[in-house]
Parts: structure tokens; C-alpha cells; sequence
């Protein structure tokens, strides 16, 4: 399970594996995440702009998730990340590998 | 199905929903007959979305995320008259708070003075001086997601998808030395840009803006043939409008987050190595 801070636009993003104990616990968030039945908000701009985690399955294809401001995306749909929990704990997961300072930026 | 009003401008929260008046409802059938609106993109105000919804919906105000599944029948954007007019009503309706009705007052301003259907705001496009500019076409970069993870504002720029995430200098044997102006400018000299103090000469090629988050990044924007500006932040889709949701006639004056310091002007060609 790979993290990736979304943050950067010419060098690249801060990007992390984060470990088993931790990724069962994103699975479990996951999993238990609320869909929305409206349209995703637009991605991007300058700037801290969410996490992405790609997340392997069982016969080797990946799904990505998007997590900002509160609402995650994969693939044509968006789900409640309320009080943007997902979010956070997977910033809190580069702990140690990202820059102190813009993971604080990043959390707030 | 009841017909209702949203207001397309958060991007976390639910975006304000409310119903839709019958004089309103005249109004519109009178008065689109402008060329249809996607709305604009990015941040901030996007337009106004006639919606339908199954639901019996009974308070005049509520948001999206309550009124189950809809369908957009309309978008209305770059039509100030109408928008003014939408607004009132969602003011009437609880829905707009005072602060939010003045940041779209201003919105609509620079949406009519543009003339345009399909950005934000912002003032219109500037002239285009280069000759061999290109054509704003962002399904190019992020209508495959390998494309648009493996390119950032640096391949958008030199309009060169070359899937390696190319940094200022690695093309000609030595990347930049610093996150700074004078680290990231003559590294890209090296690559074959050429610094310009202006973007308004007719010239070959196209101009591109080197800007810098200090001691953090650099961005780079490019002009477009039709003489607004575009970029890509990093790993997130291309786009044509700033972090305010504003169309970009000048990169030195847009909303660019962190990316304080605006370095320079720059030209470049299909001549220009990048890796």
C-alpha cells in the first residue's frame, strides 16, 4: 500500500509504503467509507491538494484512492471522509519520512 | 420531478440547493438561448445547475448531499444577468449567506467582462505571441491516468508528455542546484528555453512562466494558442484556470498558492530536450 502526498508540481511528491499494521487499519477505514450520490469535486491546483493510496489486490491491479477535504475519490465515484479521518491517518503514516514542517502544513 | 437550483462552488462541503421559483423557471426558458455552459472548472464558482430531483423536497434550502439522486438539466455561467437573479433567489431562499453572496458578486463580474462560457473569471485572453503555440487540449494529458501521473508542469509546459516527470536540467546531464529562481532558470536554459523578459513579442515557439514556492518547488505555466495561460500541478489534471477557479490571462497576477515568486518568461520550442 503506497501513499502519495499530493503536493508538489515539479519535483516529485512525497511518496511512501506504509506498513502492515497500518494498512489494515486504512483497509478497515476504507471499507467502511459512505458513497455520495453527487459529483466528485474537481482535483488539483498549487499547493497541498490531498493523499492519493494505491492499493494493491489479490490478482496484482491496483485501486486508487483520493482523499481531500473531506471526500474521497476512486475511479467515478466519491465517498464521506468525515472530519477527513482517512485522510489524516495516511498523512499521519509519513510520519518520520516527509519534511515535519509540511506534514503540519499538509494535516491542518 | 421537482426542479431545483444548485449553486456548483465548494468543493468539500455539499454544495447550497434550493427550489426552483416559477418566475425564475420563465425566466430561463426565455433567456438561454446563449450557447450551452459546461461551467467553469477548478476551485471556487463553477455556475449554477438546474437540477431534477425524485425527491419531495420540502424546505426551500437544503444541499446536495440530502436531496438523493438528481439530474442536470442546464448550466448557467458567463450569463451575469441570470446569475444575479439566481442568486437572489438562493439569498431568499437561506441558502447563500451574506459572504458567499459577495464573493459571487464578483464572479459574475469577471465572467461577463470575458465574455466567456467556459472560464471561471478573469479578464479576457491576452494576444498570443508565439507562433507555434499550442492548442489547450487537457483530455491529452489526463485522460489516461499512466499519462497524467507520469508527466508534471514542467512536460505540460514544453509540451512534451514524456512520462518521466522531467526536471530542469536532467535533459542536457545536470539538474537544477537549488528550489530557487537562479537554481531552476538557467537549468532549463540548458534544456534549450530561452529567458524573455516579456510574453508580448510575435516570435517562434511559445512562452512559458518559471515560478517558485520557496525553497520548496517550482511550477511552470504555458501560454496557449488562444493566449490564456494553462498548467499542470504535478500529478493533477491540466487546467486552465488558477487556485482561485479564474482563468489565467497573466501568470504573474493569478492565484498561485504557495507559488509566491514569479521568476520569469521564458520561450520554448519542439527544440527543447527534457528528460
Amino acid at each position: 500500500m503506497v501513499v502519495t502526498a499530493l503536493v508538489y508540481s515539479g519535483i516529485p511528491n512525497p511518496s511512501w509504503t506504509i506498513p502492515e499494521a497500518r494498512a489494515a487499519e486504512v483497509s478497515r477505514a476504507i471499507a467502511g467509507i459512505p458513497r455520495l450520490d453527487r459529483d466528485c469535486p474537481p482535483q488539483g491546483g498549487l499547493g497541498y491538494s490531498g493523499v492519493r493510496v494505491d492499493i494493491p489486490d489479490r490478482g496484482g491491479a491496483e485501486r486508487t484512492w483520493i482523499f481531500a477535504k473531506g471526500v474521497a475519490v476512486s475511479g467515478d465515484h466519491c465517498y464521506a471522509d468525515s472530519g477527513r479521518k482517512i485522510e489524516r491517518l495516511l498523512l499521519e503514516s509519513g510520519r518520520g519520512r516527509v519534511d515535519a514542517a509540511l506534514l503540519e502544513t499538509m494535516l491542518r | 420531478m421537482t426542479k431545483l437550483v444548485k449553486l456548483d462552488v465548494y468543493s468539500g462541503r455539499p454544495n447550497p440547493v434550493w427550489t426552483l421559483s416559477d418566475d425564475l423557471s420563465t425566466q430561463l426558458s426565455t433567456q438561454t438561448g446563449a450557447a450551452p455552459s459546461d461551467g467553469g472548472q477548478g476551485l471556487g464558482y463553477r455556475g449554477f445547475k438546474i437540477i431534477e430531483s425524485s425527491s419531495d423536497v420540502q424546505q426551500m434550502a437544503t444541499t446536495e448531499d440530502l436531496i438523493g439522486d438528481f439530474s442536470v438539466t442546464s448550466t448557467i455561467f458567463g450569463s451575469a444577468d441570470l446569475e444575479k437573479s439566481l442568486m437572489q433567489s438562493g439569498v431568499q431562499a437561506g441558502a447563500i449567506d451574506s459572504g458567499l453572496a459577495g464573493y459571487l458578486a464578483d464572479c459574475f463580474g469577471s465572467s461577463a467582462s470575458s465574455g466567456s462560457s467556459l472560464t471561471a473569471s478573469g479578464g479576457s485572453c491576452p494576444p498570443c505571441g508565439g507562433a507555434d503555440a499550442p492548442s489547450y487540449d487537457p483530455g491529452k494529458w489526463n485522460n489516461d491516468p499512466a499519462v497524467q501521473r507520469g508527466n508534471n508542469c514542467y512536460a505540460y509546459a514544453n509540451n512534451n508528455p514524456t512520462g518521466t516527470f522531467p526536471q530542469p536540467g536532467r535533459g542536457s546531464g545536470q539538474i537544477f542546484a537549488s528550489l530557487d529562481c537562479d537554481g531552476v532558470r538557467p537549468a532549463s536554459e540548458k534544456d534549450g528555453l530561452v529567458t524573455t523578459s516579456t510574453y508580448q513579442a510575435s516570435r517562434a515557439g511559445w512562452y512559458v512562466a518559471l515560478v517558485i514556492w520557496p525553497g520548496q518547488d517550482y511550477h511552470w505555466y504555458r501560454q496557449d494558442d488562444g493566449g490564456c495561460w494553462s498548467h499542470k500541478p504535478g500529478q493533477t489534471p491540466a487546467r486552465n484556470t488558477d487556485n482561485s477557479g479564474a482563468a489565467i490571462s497573466d501568470p504573474q497576477q493569478c492565484d498561485r498558492g504557495p507559488y509566491t515568486t514569479f521568476c520569469t518568461f521564458m520561450v520554448s520550442s519542439s527544440s527543447v530536450t527534457i528528460s
